[in-house]
């Protein structure tokens, strides 16, 4: 079993890659909405104000998707299935797949 | 990953969609597809795709229309294709001609094929080549031969 995360930097995309999710069957997915580290900072800590002026977009909020997926290399798919909507990971800009494996999963089924 | 072909083996197909309504395409697609032994209960069908219609037109955008139903009776998910010439009002403002028609009907209970079958139709349509190539197909193995493609290529 995979914890599945999904960082999605450009949050105009969501629904495509809940798209993406849906069709991989990965249907018990929560989206988090998050912020990048250095944007708090450059927007809420007035000393590192100097940080907005960086490369950042004014893009201030990520979706983040967590899931859990039963087979390897799901991050592979991810990524290949993504890229029919022009969600390229191979750009760091756009977000970044993580997989982890999980030790244990307790769910009602248990 | 789902393969959209595994639910067309019948080729419900119609190149040229008589209707120039949605409720009277309705009416001929569900005819088409309950022909097919997995939709034993037209009316049945019927009232769930009007009544899911209700809820949010479901042109996709691009001329492209996905009307679906969920219905206990359905043994099995099936998918037909149908083509209009002419085109149809689905009644979303961006989009007032869907000239290809996907429509599905599935068991209620198949909640996440359902999600999956959706998203990939959807896929399948947003690319141009895939549209065009529905819409010059000249028979029903040329749309079963761009599915077949497509799966292949998933």
């Amino acid at each position: 079993m995979q914890l599945v995360i999904v960082v999605l930097y450009r949050e105009e995309q969501l629904d495509d890659i809940l798209s993406v999710f849906a069709e991989l069957g990965l249907e018990n997915t929560i989206v988090i909405e998050g912020t990048r580290m250095q944007e708090v900072l450059a927007f809420d800590v007035p000393i590192f104000a100097g940080l907005a002026a960086g490369s950042l977009g004014g893009k201030r909020y990520v979706k983040i998707l967590m899931s859990t997926c039963p087979e390897e290399g799901i991050s592979r798919q991810i990524a290949k299935v993504a890229k029919d909507f022009d969600i390229d990971f191979s750009n760091r800009d756009v977000g970044e797949i993580l997989t982890l494996p999980l030790k244990e999963l307790v769910t009602a089924e248990d | 990953m789902v393969e959209l072909t595994s639910f067309m083996k019948g080729k419900i197909v119609c190149l040229d969609l008589k209707s120039e309504t949605k409720a009277d395409m309705f009416e001929e697609m569900s005819d088409l597809i309950s022909h097919s032994e997995f939709v034993p209960d037209r009316r049945e069908f019927l009232d769930a795709l009007k009544e899911r219609e209700a809820v949010m037109v479901t042109s996709l955008g691009d001329g492209v229309g996905i009307p679906h139903a969920r219905c206990d009776s359905i043994q099995q998910l099936v998918i037909a294709v149908g083509i209009s010439r002419k085109g149809i009002d689905f009644g979303a403002k961006d989009d007032p001609a869907v000239r290809i028609v996907f429509m599905f009907g599935i068991p209620t209970q198949e909640t996440k094929l359902y999600i999956q079958v959706l998203a990939k139709i959807s896929r399948f349509a947003r690319k141009k080549e895939n549209r065009e190539r529905l819409l010059s197909a000249r028979s029903a193995d040329e749309i079963f031969a761009a599915f077949e493609e497509f799966d292949a290529n998933s």
